[in-house]
């Protein structure tokens, strides 16, 4: 019996990606609570307003970079922010269609990252992360 | 002994003790007048020739031994002078004197032979007239082979000066022409009679900078040294370059009385030159030009591939979830998002045409245009969003009202600028647009002004123009517009920037290459 997660997170402005993906963690039933962002900011505001509620706060983040208004990267340097504040660290994956390796260099360099996935990603690959 | 000299001195001209010579022996009239007759004879002869030598002598000053004849003539004199008394004896026995006489002779005599001893080497050496026609035949034939190769020399160096295309010229110390070749005649078309004996302020040299010239001219005759510069012609409309060498001719005392001027004409070379110069800025340009659109290039591929990806990665997981998919309207919403997808895809692949297109029609047909013109063409097509945000919209295109330009382009640019304008518009105020034209040097400058919600450029605006990089939640920004825009204008050379202040408006300005 694996652990079941309070909440996930996707941070995706891709309507089609965030319903395939919604729909393939809810397949696992790994996952009590699917939190779904289009914007960055909001995701933001989001996270910020558990600080009080710790249990609200989402274990796993699955994050995009190309975003309008607030990319993956300008999410990164406010969440690093916010972090200090939390009760537990998120785990945070970086998920993209970009083969860029610039990219991919970045996203080392962070260490609150704790992967890089190339979309499009797989049941499989969704099953590992969760069952972490 | 003494007492001797003394008389002799004393009584030298008296007859004291010699009888007159016809009283002395036994002469017979005959004998007597013979040998007196023969005596005046010789004294008339030996008198006769020295005149006849010192007048020769006095009339040819160049005859050689002038001192050796002087002195036979004196010898003759004395022998004759002696033979003279000699005669005279027979009446007045001058004995004493004629003693004395006879030695004067003797000294003279034994000089004159001495004199002749010393001169005989030189006498000798003396030649003949015969010899010294032959001498002269030699020296004659010598000359004559000199001046034949003279001659020759000089044909070749004619040759050579006039067959060599450039202008060979030499000037006296008065700067007057001594010596043109055939190149000046053929460039200058005159005659040669044009030319000898004339300064250069004197011929017809078109615009020819004449001062610099003899300047220069009079320089190599001070200086003794080459002078090499550049010298320009203005023939009509058509300008000849030159490379003059002005070289001092120096004789063997280190004397100069003469230049020689060799003009080349490099007109070709200089054109050439100046062509080479164009090409190469023209190459750096093209090169420069290449680098920034092998930069937008690797931009676009990054970007479409990009937003094709995604979207084939949708169409991937969508099509695994189907597969599992057991729930019937799950399955039909699946369907509709692979039908969103291939839409995505397909728009995508036509802004990526678009931009294709944009470099492809670079030689579309330009023509000249009125800003008015397609300005109120265009709001007429847009009149029901005009209405409706109740968009103000003015222009002033009198300082530059056409311009040579696609008339594509144009209205695509145009019509991006004002729909983004009513887009952005504020909800505070009513929407006021105002389009103007101006000429700034050899470009003509469009500005369209709004008072709109405006930018913040310090955070977009590195985003403003880029594709599909919007930053603003209106569900109509696309991304698109601006980035086709920037395309068109940048297409034809021109540029486009933007300066806003948010809450109070923006200001597009677009420069033209004005035609």
């Amino acid at each position: 019996m694996s652990k079941t997660l309070n909440a996930v997170c996707i941070i995706d402005d891709d309507e089609i990606y965030q319903f395939t993906t919604k729909r393939m963690i809810e397949k696992t039933q790994l996952v009590k609570k699917i939190l779904v962002f289009s914007d960055a900011e909001k995701a933001l505001e989001f996270i910020d307003s558990t600080i009080s509620n710790s249990e609200d706060t989402p274990e796993i983040i699955l994050l995009d970079i190309n975003m309008p208004i607030m990319d993956g990267w300008e999410f990164l340097e406010k969440y690093i922010q916010i972090q200090p504040k939390l009760a537990k660290k998120i785990i945070i994956y970086m998920i993209s269609s970009s083969l860029d390796k610039r990219d991919l260099a970045k996203a080392k360099e962070i260490s609150e990252i704790t992967d890089y996935i190339v979309k499009p990603v797989s049941t499989q690959q969704i099953k590992e992360i969760l069952i972490r | 002994m003494l007492q001797e000299l003394y008389d002799y001195v004393i009584k030298f001209f008296q007859f004291s003790g010699f009888p007159a010579r016809w009283m002395c022996g036994d002469w017979s009239d005959f004998h007597g007048w013979l040998y007196i007759i023969s005596n005046i004879v010789i004294w008339a002869a030996y008198f006769t020739i020295p005149i006849i030598l010192l007048y020769f002598v006095y009339k040819r000053k160049d005859l050689p031994f002038k001192k050796l004849i002087i002195l036979f003539t004196l010898f003759i004199l004395f022998c004759g002078l002696t033979h003279l008394v000699d005669a005279v004896i027979f009446w007045y026995p001058i004995y004493r004197v004629n003693a004395f006489l006879l030695f004067g002779t003797a000294i003279v005599s034994f000089f004159t032979a001495l004199t002749l001893k010393k001169e005989m080497p030189s006498l000798m050496t003396y030649k003949s007239p015969e010899e010294l026609e032959k001498i002269i035949e030699i020296r004659t034939k010598e000359l004559l082979k000199i001046n034949k190769e003279l001659e020759l020399s000089k044909t070749e160096f004619r040759a050579l000066v006039d067959y060599i295309p450039d202008v060979i010229v030499k000037l006296d110390k008065d700067i007057k022409n001594t010596f043109v070749n055939k190149a000046l005649i053929k460039e200058t078309h005159f005659d040669i009679d044009n030319f000898i004996g004339k300064t250069p302020f004197e011929l017809d040299y078109r615009n020819a900078d004449i001062n610099g010239y003899v300047n220069n001219i009079k320089k190599v005759f001070e200086t003794k040294k080459t002078i090499i510069y550049d010298r320009e012609f203005k023939d009509g409309n058509v300008t000849k370059y030159y490379k003059v060498s002005i070289i001092p001719l120096i004789s063997d005392e280190d004397e100069i009385n003469e230049v020689m001027v060799i003009a080349k004409n490099i007109t070709k070379e200089k054109n050439a030159e100046k062509e080479l110069k164009e090409s190469l800025e023209n190459l750096q340009n093209i090169s420069k030009g290449l680098i920034v659109k092998n930069k937008q290039l690797e931009n676009y591929a990054y970007i479409i591939s990009h937003n094709i990806r995604s979207p084939i990665g949708n169409l991937i997981s969508l099509l695994n979830l189907y597969d599992e998919e057991e729930d019937t309207e799950t399955k039909e919403t699946i369907i509709d998002n692979f039908k969103k997808c291939t839409e995505i895809i397909s728009k995508t692949i036509g802004h990526l045409f678009e931009v294709v297109q944009i470099r492809q029609n670079l030689e579309s047909e330009q023509k000249l245009l009125n800003f008015e013109g397609i300005l109120k063409d265009l709001m007429t097509s847009i009149s029901i969003q005009i209405f409706e945000t109740k968009a103000k919209i003015t222009y002033d295109f009198s300082q530059c009202p056409e311009i040579v330009y696609s008339k594509i382009y144009l209205e695509s640019i145009l019509l991006n600028l004002l729909t983004n304008a009513i887009k952005y518009r504020s909800y505070d105020r009513l929407p006021e647009i105002h389009f103007e034209t101006k000429k700034e040097d050899d470009f003509i400058i469009l500005t369209c002004q709004d008072n709109g919600i405006g930018i913040d450029l310090e955070k977009n605006g590195h985003k403003l123009f880029g594709l599909y990089k919007t930053f603003n939640r209106n569900s109509d920004a696309k991304g698109v517009g601006l980035f086709l825009t920037k395309n068109q204008i940048e297409a034809l050379g021109g540029t486009i920037t933007a300066d806003s202040e948010v809450g109070k408006g923006t200001i597009f300005t677009i420069q033209f290459n004005s035609f």
